[in-house]
């Protein structure tokens, strides 16, 4: 059912939630993910990049299920986690983690340092006695001092609550982490400090992530896979280096041109593609290619033909019939 | 088309909020048509800086010394009847959070004719055609339709737009952004920045950038003061701050950053410890318990001083800049900006 190295593989997935939204005349269906395949590889690091509403964080919620699929299957180490009832689905948390972006929101403040950490293990049985060791260990491991175990939230600064975060994530020995923008809230400096530290944790572990991020620079850095989703769909994934540097599909290009590069001369020379206009209302149901709309290359058939991922010799699969290897329809 | 001469200038500014001193003798001057940018991290007093500019200060900060002058006007002796000629007329803000900083209750169109209506005393109706020229100058479609709509029926992306056109549409001389782009999408924080970019060659005014984002800064500076502590801690033309960075702070925070040309899965470089409390900041130089240079002379305040630059310098290395041309412009407050750091 799934490649061999995969740990993670999506198939086909949906994820259309009914609104109560006033005054839409598309019947209330949000199509937050119409159709998406990906497979993470063991160990290794897939970055699920986009823009706000592009469907990028239901699909770690999908994953983790904390959403329902309306159709589709995803599959962890063949298990199908889309067929489990919810007691099956809840024994999974021991496989499967979220790292969220905001480290003050996802933290109780009335709880201690320690409290937080052991609060997965106390859910998930492990002995009071047994925690308090664990809690140790993980503190070490994401590099906070002993000393804070008993501190609330409040006392540490915003990078010390997401370690507080990841090790909380790390308590019952997950492979899979699903990090959602996990650096997107701190500052600068502390940025590259959790960057390292979720590396240092991979390489230790054997940790495989699922990274969903905006932050394309930062996913350059980390991920060896990407999928750039735009409106629910897969634009474009392959190797890391092949997307940075050949990127085939229209809306990759403009988004690897937007990164405002830290060097005034490069930025002063470089050809940025500025796309008109926003992304179209996740109400409507897409016809044809989603990206029509603010795309630049397109032809007439892109407003009716569905393009799918298109496979090439690169690696790079890239979901357009103008620029796809041997055309989009597949 | 308006031309502007007046020079912002901020002298040796000093504000203390409950005894602690926030701002500690802030120099900083913007000149009509330039693009200054401020950056730093949070806590480091870029906001009450630019705040200070348009005296919208929490009640409990006091200017304790300096000035703030536009021309030959002085800011921080003006009337509440003066600030209001000057705010949204001369000067205007543009907030990091546009949702947060509109009216939910007044429609779209409202809130851009309101300084047309303060300022110029326009009636509803010529101020109404002018905001709907200037939602679409801001790239809104279908303007009248969104004039009368309120910001809970726009994206992100459109109420800053909103946002700026209600900025600018008195031509202000000076326009403070403070983190314009930080909440929205990168396709959107493009279109933001090249409208900010027109925006400024059309009018000529000025744009006073405050952001914590390196890339932001090199696309649209012409000068950075890189803030640290409440102090300005390096102030330059932006190739000699990109190219030739001085104060270790400016070297780190450039090092800190993934590179889109650098070696991946490779450690970052990183900043040891976080930006202290106001209430906990050293004497002598603030950055000291973080910097790798720090001796016993950093016990001692530093001034700000010239910066040496190298020919040929690369972008973003540790190494000392080392090299004896000295351009006026560039400088930094360090006792050891000539060393490298490891």
């Amino acid at each position: 059912m799934t490649p061999d190295d995969s740990l993670l593989a999506i198939r086909d997935l949906a994820v259309h939630y009914p609104t109560r939204h006033a005054g839409n005349a598309a019947g209330g269906i949000v199509r937050a993910i119409d159709g998406v395949d990906l497979t993470v590889r063991a160990g290794r690091t897939l970055a699920v990049v986009g823009e706000s509403g592009c469907g990028k964080s239901t699909l770690g919620y999908a994953v983790l299920g904390m959403v329902q699929a309306t159709h589709g299957h995803i599959y962890y180490e063949g298990r199908e986690l889309t067929a489990m009832t919810r007691k099956q689905r809840r024994s999974m948390a021991r496989e499967l983690q979220i790292v969220f972006q905001d480290p003050h929101a996802a933290l109780d403040p009335r709880m201690s340092i320690g409290a937080s950490i052991a609060e997965p293990l106390e859910i998930h049985g492990v002995s009071r006695n047994d925690g308090a060791q664990r809690v140790a260990k993980l503190m070490d491991l994401v590099g906070l001092p002993a000393s804070y175990r008993d501190r609330r939230p409040d006392a540490l600064s915003g990078g010390q609550r997401q370690r507080v975060v990841i090790a909380r994530a790390l308590a019952l020995s997950p492979r899979l982490l699903i990090c959602d923008e996990p650096v997107s809230a701190l500052d600068v400096s502390i940025r590259s400090q959790i960057l390292n530290l979720l590396m240092a944790l991979q390489q230790e572990l054997g940790l495989t992530y699922l990274f969903i991020s905006h932050d394309l620079s930062v996913v350059r850095h980390i991920a060896d896979d990407v999928a750039v989703m735009y409106l629910g769909r897969i634009a474009e994934q392959g190797p890391t280096d092949m997307l940075f540097s050949r990127a085939r599909h229209p809306y990759t290009q403009a988004l690897l041109s937007t990164i405002p590069l830290p060097d005034p001369v490069a930025q002063r020379a470089r050809q940025k593609i500025i796309l008109a206009g926003e992304p179209p209302s996740r109400f409507s149901e897409v016809q044809g290619c989603p990206f029509y709309s603010r795309c630049s290359i397109r032809e007439a058939r892109c407003a009716n033909q569905r393009p799918r991922l298109v496979g090439a010799a690169d690696g790079l699969s890239t979901a357009c019939l103008v620029r796809a290897v041997g055309g989009g329809l597949g | 088309m308006s031309v502007h001469s007046d020079r912002l200038a901020l002298q040796d500014l000093r504000l203390e909020i409950r005894g602690n001193k926030v701002l500690d003798g802030v120099d900083l001057h913007i000149d009509p048509g330039e693009v200054v940018a401020v950056v730093g991290e949070s806590g480091c007093g870029k906001s009450l800086t630019a705040m200070s500019i348009v005296r919208l200060l929490p009640a409990i900060a006091r200017v304790t010394s300096g000035s703030i002058t536009l021309g030959t006007r002085d800011i921080l002796a003006m009337s509440p009847r003066e600030l209001r000629h000057l705010r949204g007329n001369r000067i205007s803000v543009i907030f990091q959070e546009p949702a947060a900083s509109l009216d939910p209750l007044r429609s779209v169109g409202e809130q851009v004719t309101e300084s047309l209506r303060i300022h110029r005393g326009l009636s509803a109706r010529v101020a109404g055609q002018q905001a709907i020229r200037m939602l679409e100058e801001v790239g809104i479609s279908d303007a009248p339709y969104r004039a009368r709509q309120y910001p809970h029926e726009l994206s992100g992306g459109m109420c800053q737009r909103v946002m700026i056109a209600a900025a600018l549409i008195c031509q202000p001389q000076l326009l403070i952004a403070d983190e314009p782009t930080t909440a929205l999408d990168p396709t959107i924080q493009a279109q933001i920045l090249d409208l900010m970019r027109a925006l400024r060659e059309r009018t000529g005014a000025s744009i006073l950038l405050i952001t914590h984002d390196m890339g932001v800064v090199a696309d649209m500076a012409d000068r950075v003061a890189v803030m640290y502590g409440g102090r300005v801690v390096e102030t330059g033309p932006v190739d000699a701050i990109f190219s030739a960075p001085a104060h270790p702070y400016t070297r780190l925070l450039l090092a800190t950053l993934p590179r889109l040309d650098g070696a991946r899965r490779t450690p970052l470089k990183t900043i040891a410890g976080t930006v202290p409390d106001a209430a906990n900041w050293l004497p002598g130089c603030r950055f000291r318990d973080r910097c790798p240079l720090a001796d016993a002379a950093c016990t001692q305040t530093p001034v700000l001083s010239d910066a040496p630059t190298v020919a040929g310098a690369s972008a973003h290395s540790l190494a000392a800049p080392d090299s004896s041309t000295w351009p006026d412009a560039h400088r930094a407050a360090c006792w050891h900006m000539d060393r490298s750091l490891p």
